[in-house]
Order: structure tokens, then sequence, then C-alpha cells
């Protein structure tokens, strides 16, 4: 069915495209972006008690509304279930999927999509006791991890330690919530997940501080924006919104400094920043376009550090998420 | 000679209160062992549960989010749209169980309702400012209702055509009529949620209703190409799960219509795949209090002189949905829970939104979470709405004295 939606899809976006009208048109007619979301990954994506949208992810979905239309604010967010999510970029039911969804080769294959520059790099990490002397994989000879059952995280778990040829006891639970209580009440000494949801659920255990983060990642989960596979276009656009936040970062600029980065010698911020208008016109965007995305939502860092940085209760390290400058994968090319 | 023993009581332990608990509980050594063991169980259980509720919940996250709870993400300035429709409703209740003061059933049904409203009322008057005129005015309305009810009774014979129009203007007070801003403008649909989608969805038992009384008609019919096609479809659709015909109906309807999908909001897409999934339960439910009327009904009718229709509508039919509202009900009840299955096309239900709670950061600073709260919530409340009918149900059996004939 996946296919036949997909074969579907693309003919109408060929005819869309014969006739001129390609998402980036379609979005600025309707004057508002339709971006698929989570409601439900605190720190991601979230709706808070007044009804409003919040989160990293959420926050991208604003950034790149604020390039295109100018207006942050212009957002139609489309909360979408885990089975959905694809379809609904499929159908074109979303202009862009911002839903911490791994990139991976089949989604960009045969699931159809594209994926711009991951805008967290996450991995499988473990959570262990201060005083459980645990500091490497190896140690887990002989010990137990809580996992829970039918995830990729389940199945890396075995892979990763049986190649280190490590004998231990898994312990399998069902929910998220039911393994966390598990693991604050002892019953293992290791609890393995993605490090974003580690950071999320360390502050409701017992005593935080009795527990932390072990440095290893056994996997690799790269989760970024996605648009449908077709439109070259649209997809350059969302890409280089997702750039220049982490452009931006690297060359100090942010909501708050943006007005005067505009006399910036540098000729990287002034292409960025529209000065020499040129380049940013060529992605179909207004020269501002993306002067705007920086000013009305910040650059990487203060996204980052507003959902999940030192002030928040994640506070989760940057590690992979820095930009190369500070050992980290944030990378953006050059706006030439 | 002899003389009259005065009455006396009888022996201790063995009449009243005393007399029973020993009769019942204390009879024999196991039963004793039995009623002491389970006495302390349930003290236990019930104890810790209490005292957990009072003293180490932390009920913040529930009573912050009440709004996300009630209608999601409606705009707070527009809540009195959502407001009015349930005052209509609430009012038309009342004028059903004020003319119908002699049903017991009807009247316990709204006297429930109002006990509901009041009690939110009262709250709202406490501590929601922004509600309280509001809640006090769906009050207002049941109360006007019951009492225009008791006074007009023959307002009764309107109420379906009362119905008809709630549903329709009330949509439309939902949705809105003017583009941009104002008191009317557009609420989209993806916006509506919480309680207020449940009972929406649960509305779709009535359409189901006509629905279902076709298809099982259909499905006794003579003529081939009817029957087949209301028995195919009952059969196809009782064949699979509702969560199925969710997904069939958010991904494939769009396509059918050949329509843009965010042409059919999904709000709509849920509620036709719940409405023709319960119009087929309902079709067997009627089929079977079609076969429970006797073949003499149908031939005396024919010998009366009466035509097909005549003989269905008015001989056949009134007996058939006599028998089975009883089983109708049932079916009620488990739609209103089995609207929950919505979150899988990303609606934000009544249950949808504890998880939506339980996973804001706020949730996550409480330690050890809230999700035992939101779920002891969600539950009593689902509860009360699902025991309650139930209780109608039962009398309604009684009073119909299905089982008994």
């Amino acid at each position: 069915m996946r296919k036949m939606l997909l074969v579907l899809a693309v003919l109408v976006l060929a005819f869309g495209t014969a006739f001129g009208q390609g998402k980036l048109q379609e979005v600025q007619a309707r004057g508002e972006l339709r971006c698929g979301v989570n409601q439900t990954l605190p720190g991601f994506g979230s709706v808070d008690a007044a009804g409003e949208f919040q989160g990293f992810d959420v926050d991208f979905c604003r950034s790149i509304a604020a390039a295109v239309l100018g207006d942050a604010n212009a957002v139609n967010f489309r909360p979408l279930s885990a089975q959905e999510r694809f379809t609904a970029v499929q159908s074109g039911e979303v202009d862009v999927l911002i839903r911490n969804s791994t990139f991976t080769l089949s989604r960009d294959t045969s699931v159809g999509l594209n994926f711009t520059a991951p805008t967290f790099y996450d991995g499988q990490g473990f959570m262990v006791r201060t005083d459980s002397g645990i500091n490497t994989l190896a140690d887990f000879e002989g010990r137990s991890i809580c996992v829970q059952s039918g995830t990729t995280t389940e199945l890396n778990l075995a892979d990763v330690l049986g190649a280190l040829d490590v004998q231990f006891t898994p312990v399998i639970f069902e929910s998220a919530p039911q393994l966390v209580s598990a693991y604050d009440d002892g019953q293992c000494d290791g609890w393995t997940t993605d490090k974003s949801g580690l950071a999320s659920f360390l502050p409701t255990l017992g005593v935080p501080s009795d527990h932390r983060i072990m440095d290893a990642t056994i996997s690799k989960e790269p989760l970024g924006p996605a648009v449908l596979h077709g439109d070259d276009q649209w997809y350059d656009v969302v890409k280089w919104v997702v750039y220049a936040t982490f452009a931006a970062e690297e060359y100090g600029i942010t909501s708050a400094n943006v007005d005067a980065a505009l006399e910036s010698p540098n000729p990287q911020v002034r292409r960025m920043l529209g000065v020499d208008p040129d380049q940013v016109r060529g992605l179909g965007l207004s020269s501002d376009a993306l002067y705007q995305a920086i000013l009305q939502m910040g650059n990487y860092g203060e996204i980052y550090d507003r959902h999940l940085g030192p002030d928040t209760q994640f506070d989760i390290p940057r590690g992979l998420n820095a930009p190369y400058t500070r050992g980290g994968l944030l990378y953006s090319p050059p706006f030439n | 000679m002899f003389e009259v023993i005065p009455p006396r009581p009888a022996p201790g332990g063995v009449a009243g209160v005393g007399g029973w608990i020993r009769r019942n509980l204390f009879s024999s050594p196991a039963n004793t062992l039995l009623t002491v063991v389970t006495g302390v169980f349930v003290v236990y259980v019930g104890l810790s549960v209490v005292l957990w509720a009072l003293f180490d919940a932390s009920w913040g996250q529930v009573w912050a989010n009440q709004r996300l709870f009630a209608v999601y993400r409606y705009p707070a300035d527009l809540l009195w749209r959502p407001m009015a429709v349930l005052a209509a409703m609430m009012a038309l209740i009342g004028v059903m169980g004020g003319a119908g003061r002699r049903n017991e059933i009807l009247r316990g049904l709204f006297w429930s309702l109002v006990a509901f409203v009041a009690f939110v009322t009262v709250i709202a008057l406490l501590f929601w400012p922004s509600v309280r005129v509001l809640w006090a005015g769906v009050l207002a309305a049941s109360l006007v209702g019951y009492a225009v009810g008791v006074a007009r009774p023959s307002f009764v014979r309107g109420l379906p055509w009362a119905w008809v129009a709630w549903l329709f203007l009330g949509f439309f007070l939902l949705y809105g009529v003017t583009p941009g801003s104002g008191l009317l403008r557009i609420v989209p649909a993806r916006d509506w949620g919480g309680f207020m989608l449940t009972l929406i969805l649960f509305t779709g038992i009535v359409p189901s209703f006509p629905l279902g009384i076709a298809l099982a008609l259909g499905r006794r019919s003579k003529l081939p190409a009817i029957k087949y096609v209301c028995t195919g479809f009952i059969e196809i659709v009782r064949g699979a799960p509702l969560i199925m015909w969710l997904f069939v109906a958010s991904l494939l309807l769009p396509l059918f219509l050949n329509t843009d999908p965010n042409n059919l909001p999904a709000i709509l897409r849920a509620y036709v795949a719940i409405t023709l999934f319960s119009a087929a339960y309902m079709a067997e439910n009627v089929r079977g209090g079609l076969q429970a009327v006797p073949r003499g009904q149908t031939e005396a009718a024919r010998a009366l002189g009466l035509g097909g229709w005549q003989t269905t509508s008015l001989i056949v039919l009134p007996q058939a949905l006599r028998a089975v509202i009883p089983a109708i009900v049932g079916q009620a009840i488990g739609l209103f829970k089995d609207t929950s299955l919505v979150f899988i096309v990303g609606l934000a239900d009544f249950f949808r939104v504890t998880e939506i709670v339980a996973n804001q950061p706020a949730s996550l600073q409480v330690t050890g979470g809230v999700k035992l709260e939101l779920y002891l919530y969600v539950a009593l409340i689902y509860f009360f709405f699902a025991y309650r009918m139930s209780i109608a149900s039962r009398q309604l059996e009684k009073q119909l004295g299905v089982g008994t004939r």
C-alpha cells in the first residue's frame, strides 16, 4: 500500500510541477506551513497546559515558517502517530515531517522521503547507578539490563554485547514507565534506550543524583526533518533553513545580535543574511528569509538550550550535537 | 390449662444484621478464615489507594490541564461555543426528563447528568473565573429545559426535529462560519479534542441506528442484489477490528474520493469509520430482534390487508426494536469506550490527552511521574458515564420485561 501511495503521490507531484506548482509555491499561496510533529515526546514535541506546541522539533517547524512565510507562527501543527507519519508525507497531508524520525536507507528509498541534515544525533545508551562500578560495556558481564521488548534497542543490545562476548541477563518490559520504575526499584543493574530518552526520564527517578548515563553509545539514530522525495526546490529550502541554524551558531549570530550581524564583513554571514541577496533568492525565497528564521527562532544552540539545554530539566550534553568547531557533527556547507 | 407464651425475639445470632453476618460470613472455620483474609486484603488495598490519593499523589498536572482534558486545543476565548452546544444538549435532555416524569429511566439519567454539571459548576465558581458564567449557564439551561418539559409535555413530539437541528447547528457553532478572527471564526477540526471529541464521536451511534435498521432489513430482503450487498457489508465490516477501519478511513477515504486529505478533517474520517462500524453491529442486533417476531404477526398483518412497508414499519419493527433495546444500549456503552482508539489516526480524544499530559516536560519533573494520577482520573470519568448507562440499560430491561416473556 505504501508503494501504491508513493506512486500516486509522485504522479500528483509530477502534474503539480508540470503546472509550475511546487510545494514551495503551494505553501506560500496557502500562507501556512503544515508540519507533522510528535505531541508525546518531552523536550522534542509536546502540548503544554495552554494548548501550545512546544519542543525542539516543533521549533524547527517555526524556523521554516519564519523563513518561507516571514512568520514563525504561521504553522499548522499536525500531531502524527508513529504509524501514520510517513503516509502523511506521502499523501501531502504535511509539507514537512519533524517528528524524531531516524534517517535510514529504506526510508530514504522505498518509503520515498528526503532527509535534511540531522538536527539531533541520538544513539542508544545506558543508565547505571553511580555506585554500581559499571564503567564500560564489558562491566556488564554477569549483570542484568532492563530493556523494552520489540524495539530496535533490544536487538542492538543483543548484537553489540554479543559481539563483545559479554554474558548478561536481559530483563524485558512492555512499556517504558514499567521499565523505569523496575530499574528504580533495583530490579536490574542497567537500563538501555536512546540517550535522549534516558535523559528525559532521569529526573523522574527517586534520587536522580544516584544515577548516571554512561558514555558508551551503541547505535546511530540521526533524527531530522523529512520531506517528500521528488520536489527538489522544497527539499533545498528546508535543508538550507536547517543549515542556517547551524551556521549562525558557528558564526556566533543569535536572535539578539542578528541585526548587528547585518554589518558583518564576513562574506558568508552577508550571504546567509541576505545582505548580498543572490544566494538566498536562489532558493526561491525573499532575501531576508534566513535572517527572519534566526531573528524569530534563534540559531541551533538557542533552540537546543530552550528545550534540552542546561537550564531545562533534561540537560542533555551537546556531545555529537555541537558545531564541528567544538567537536560535534553540525557542519553547514558554505553559503556561496 | 395452658398460657400463651408472648412472642420472644429470635435467639441471638439468627436474625438481623448479626445473624446475616454469622450465616454468610462465619458459618464454618474455613468460611471464617476466608472472610478474615479477604477482609484484611480489601481494607489494605482500599486504605492504600485512599492514602495514596490523599497524601502521595500529585494532582497538580491533572488540575492544570483541565482545559486539554475538556476540549484539547479549542481556543480559550471561544469556549462559549462548545459550552452553548452542551447547554442546548442538556436543555433537550431536560425537556425529555421533565415531560417523561413518570419515566424513571430518562429522569434518572437527566438528574445524574445535572449532578455532574452542578459538580463542575461549583468547581468553576470557586476556581475557574474564565468559565464560571458558562458552566452556570449550562446548569441553568438544564433546569429550564426540565421546567419546560414539566409545564408543556406535548413539546416532546417536536423533540426528534429539535435533536436534528441541534446536530446541525451544533456542528456549525463548533466549526464556525467566518475565516479570520471574530466570535464566529472557524476553528479547524484538528484543534478539537478531549472529552468534547469523545462525545462527538459517541454521537456516531445516532446515524448508525437508521443505517443499521436499513442493513438488517436489507439482509432479509428477497432481492439478491440488496441482500448480498447488505450481507457483504455487514460481514466484511464485522470481520475486521475497528482500529483497521480507522486506518482505512484515514488513509484510503481521501484516495477514493480523489481529494486532498486536508479537505477531509481527520475527525470526519474517524466519524465515518465509527458510524459504519457501529452500523454493522447495530444491523446484527436489529436482525436478532426481527427474527424474534413470530411469523404469525406478519401473516396477520397481511391478512388485514397491510402492504409490505406498512407491515414492516407498523407491525414488525416496533416489536423487533423493543426486544433489542438493551442490546443497543450495551453497544452504545461499548462504543463510548471504543472511541479512544482514534488516537491511532492522530486525534487527541479524552484518553489520548492522558498520554499528552504525561509527556509534558512539567510532568516529568514530578518524581515518579504522574501517570497513575492521570489514569485514575480518566478511569473515574469513564466509569461514571459507562456505569450510569449500564444502570439505565438494566432498568430498561426490567421495564420492557425482556427475558421474562
